[in-house]
C-alpha cells in the first residue's frame, strides 16, 4: 500500500487534469458553436452577394488565388487593408515586444518570423533565453519571498492561527494583491485609453498577457491617439512585471497540493527547508530533535 | 544578502540586454523579408484591381471578408475536437490564437477557465517531471551497474545530460512526425514543436488546420493531443532540472557561511538549547549535496564520498 498510494495519487491527479480539459471543452463547445456557425453563415452569404454583384468579371478561381494570397501574408503579420503607409512590424520597438512575447512565452502570433533564418534565430534564441528567464523568477522569488512572508508571519502570531491556515491566507492576499494590481489597473488605463474597447475586452487582454496564453486575437490598435514606441514600451514594461508575479502565486498551490499529493523527494525537500514558512514550524519539531540529539551527538564526534 | 542582490541584478542587466540583442537580430534577419513581402503584396493588389477594375470600397470589403475567412478554413472549430484543443491550448499557455471566443460569455468563461486550470496544469506537469526525473536516475543506475562500476553514482550532470537528450529526442520525433502528417518540411515542423512545447505559441503553424483533421482524422488528432502534452512533461522536467541546478549552485556560498555559523554556535554554552536550529542547514545541505550542488574543492568532494553515510547512519537511528 505505502508504494502505491504515490502512483494513485498521481493517476487521481492526472484525471482530473484530463476531466478539466473535457468540461473545459465541452462548455467552450456549447458556448461558441452557435456564433461561429452564424458568423459562418453570415459570411458565405456576403461572399455570394459579393460575387454576384461582381459576376460577370470576376472568376471563383482569381478570387481563391487572391483571398489565399491574402491570408498567407496575413499569417505573417503582413497587411495591406488600409494604405500601405502603416509603420513596419518589425522596426526596434516591434521586435522589442517580439522578443518580450518570447521569453515570457506568452507567442501573441500577430508577429511571425517569415524566413528562414528568423525561424532558426528564434530556436536558438528561445532555448537559451527560457532558461535564463526562469533561473531570474526562481531568483526573483528568493529575494521576494522573505519580504511577502514578513507579513503573513506577523498576522498568524497576532491572531495564533495555524501553519496551514497562515499559507492559506498569505496566498489569497497575495492573489487579490495581483489581481488588483496587475490586472484591474491597467485594464482600465487601457479602457480609458482605447475608446473602441469594452471593459470585459480590456480585461480579457490584460488577463491573456499575465497568465502568458496570448490568443492574439485583441491587440490594441496602432498609433491611435498614442505614440506606437512609447505604447509598446508600456506593453513590455507589463510583460517584463508578469514574470515574477505568477511564480509566488502558483508557489503557494504547489505547497498547498505538495504535502498531500506525494512523498517529499529530494528535490522538494531542498526547496521546503529555504521557505520562512517551513522554518517557523521549528519550535513545534524541538521535542523531535531532542530525542535525536543523542544520536546525532554520538555520530558527529568520530567525524570531528 | 547584499551578494544575493548583487546576482538579482546582474542577471536582471543580462535579461535586458540579451533581450535588446534580440530585438536587433530579429530587426535586421525579418525587416527585408516583409518589407519584400509587401511590396509583393501591393503589386499583385494593382494587379488584381487593374485586371478587374475593382473600386477602393470594393477591395477594401473584399479584404475584410477574406480576413473574416480565416478562422473557417480547417472546417468547423468549436465542434468538441476543437474545444478541446483550444483547451489545451489555454490551460498550457500555448494560446496560438487560431481560434478564440467572440463572444462575451465565452471571454468570461475563458479567463476563470484559465484561472483554475493553469495552476492545476503547472502541479500536474511539476509533479510529472519529478516522476520522470526519478525514473531516468533509477535507469541510470542500473545502466552503471550493468556496466560493471564498483560504486554506481548519478550526478547532477548526467541527469542535465540525459535531459537535454530526451528533450532532443521528443522534438525529433514529433518534428518526424508532424512533417509527415501536415507536409510542412522538417525544420518548419521542428519549429513548430520547439514553439509548441516552449508553450509561445505563435500560431503561424498550427497542426490539424488542413483538410478538416479535427473531423476527418480521429488517431491524428489523439496524437498530436497526446504529443503535447507528453512534450511539455519531458520539457517541464529538463527546465526543473536547470532551475533546481541553478539555485543550488547559487546557495553554496551562503551555506558555508550557515556551517561556520553553527559551528560557532555549537561551542557556546547554551549549546544544549540551540543545537536543534543549527542542526536543520547542516542536515538540509548535506542531503541535498549529492544531488546538486557540483563538487567545488577537494573538501566538498571529501563531504560528499561521507554524506551517503551519514545518511544511512540518521535513518538507521531513527
Amino acid at each position: 500500500m505505502g508504494t502505491l498510494k504515490p502512483w494513485a495519487r498521481y493517476l487521481l491527479l492526472v484525471m482530473a487534469h484530463l476531466l478539466a480539459m473535457g468540461l473545459g471543452a465541452v462548455v467552450l463547445q456549447a458556448l461558441e458553436g452557435p456564433p461561429a456557425l452564424h458568423l459562418q453563415v453570415q459570411l458565405q452569404a456576403e461572399l455570394a452577394a459579393f460575387q454576384a454583384e461582381h459576376r460577370a468579371c470576376l472568376p471563383p478561381e482569381a478570387l481563391e488565388e487572391l483571398l489565399g494570397a491574402v491570408l498567407t501574408a496575413q499569417a505573417h503579420g503582413v497587411s495591406s487593408l488600409g494604405n500601405g503607409s502603416e509603420t513596419s512590424n518589425w522596426d526596434l520597438p516591434s521586435a522589442l515586444l517580439f522578443t518580450a512575447s518570447i521569453l515570457t512565452t506568452t507567442g501573441y502570433g500577430r508577429m511571425a518570423p517569415f524566413s528562414s533564418g528568423g525561424k532558426a534565430f528564434c530556436v536558438v534564441y528561445a532555448a537559451l533565453g527560457l532558461p535564463a528567464s526562469l533561473a531570474l523568477v526562481a531568483a526573483l522569488r528568493r529575494c521576494l519571498l522573505p519580504v511577502f512572508s514578513c507579513p503573513g508571519a506577523w498576522v498568524a502570531a497576532r491572531w495564533q492561527l495555524a501553519p496551514a491556515q497562515a499559507a492559506l491566507l498569505q496566498a489569497a492576499g497575495l492573489g487579490l494583491l495581483v489581481a488588483c494590481v496587475f490586472m484591474l489597473l491597467p485594464a482600465l488605463v487601457l479602457w480609458g485609453i482605447q475608446g473602441d474597447c469594452s471593459l470585459l475586452e480590456a480585461i480579457y487582454f490584460c488577463f491573456g498577457s499575465l497568465s502568458t496564453i496570448g490568443l492574439g486575437d485583441l491587440l490594441p490598435a496602432q498609433g491611435r491617439g498614442l505614440h506606437p514606441a512609447i505604447y509598446r514600451l508600456g506593453q513590455f514594461a507589463l510583460l517584463a512585471v508578469e514574470t515574477f508575479s505568477e511564480l509566488p502565486q502558483v508557489r503557494a498551490v504547489v505547497k498547498f497540493f505538495g504535502p498531500s499529493s506525494s512523498r517529499p523527494d529530494e528535490d522538494r525537500d531542498g526547496i521546503l527547508g529555504q521557505d520562512e514558512l517551513a522554518l517557523s514550524t521549528m519550535p513545534p519539531d524541538a521535542p523531535v530533535k531532542g530525542q535525536t540529539i543523542p544520536a546525532s551527538a554520538s555520530q558527529q564526534t568520530p567525524a570531528c | 544578502m547584499r551578494k544575493q542582490s548583487a546576482r538579482t541584478a546582474a542577471l536582471i542587466l543580462c535579461i535586458l540586454s540579451y533581450l535588446l540583442v534580440g530585438a536587433a537580430v530579429f530587426d535586421a534577419l525579418e525587416s527585408e523579408a516583409e518589407r519584400s513581402r509587401q511590396r509583393l503584396l501591393a503589386r499583385k493588389r494593382g494587379e488584381f484591381r487593374r485586371k478587374y477594375r475593382f473600386s477602393a470600397d470594393d477591395y477594401r470589403e473584399l479584404e475584410r471578408l477574406a480576413l473574416q475567412a480565416e478562422p473557417h478554413r480547417a472546417g468547423r472549430q468549436w465542434r468538441f475536437a476543437g474545444s478541446f484543443y483550444f483547451a489545451i491550448t489555454v490551460i498550457t499557455t500555448i494560446g496560438y490564437g487560431h481560434a478564440a471566443p467572440g463572444t462575451d460569455s465565452g471571454k468570461v468563461f475563458c479567463m476563470f477557465y484559465a484561472l483554475l486550470g493553469i495552476p492545476l496544469t503547472l502541479v500536474t506537469f511539476q509533479s510529472l517531471g519529478e516522476r520522470l526525473n526519478a525514473l531516468v536516475r533509477c535507469l541510470l543506475l542500473a545502466a552503471k551497474r550493468c556496466l560493471g562500476l564498483r560504486r554506481p553514482h548519478v550526478s547532477a550532470e548526467n541527469m542535465v545530460v540525459a535531459g537535454l537528450l530526451l528533450c532532443a529526442a521528443t522534438l525529433a520525433l514529433g518534428a518526424a512526425a508532424f512533417a509527415h502528417f501536415e507536409g510542412w518540411t522538417f525544420f518548419h515542423a521542428y519549429y513548430y514543436c520547439f514553439i509548441t512545447l516552449t508553450t509561445i505559441g505563435f500560431g503561424d503553424f498550427v497542426a490539424l488546420q488542413r483538410d478538416e483533421a479535427l473531423q476527418k482524422k480521429p488517431p491524428y488528432v489523439a496524437f498530436s493531443f497526446l504529443y503535447i502534452l507528453l512534450g511539455l512533461t519531458v520539457i517541464g522536467a529538463f527546465l526543473n532540472l536547470v532551475v533546481l541546478r541553478f539555485l543550488a549552485s547559487a546557495e553554496a556560498p551562503e551555506r558555508a557561511a550557515l556551517r561556520r555559523a553553527s559551528v560557532f554556535r555549537r561551542g557556546a554554552p547554551e549549546s544544549r538549547v540551540r543545537i536543534p536550529y543549527p542542526f536543520h542547514p547542516l542536515e538540509t545541505w548535506a542531503r541535498d549535496n549529492p544531488a546538486f550542488s557540483p563538487p567545488l574543492s577537494p573538501e566538498a568532494v571529501h563531504d560528499c564520498h561521507s554524506s551517503p553515510d551519514r545518511l544511512r547512519a540518521r535513518r538507521k537511528s531513527i
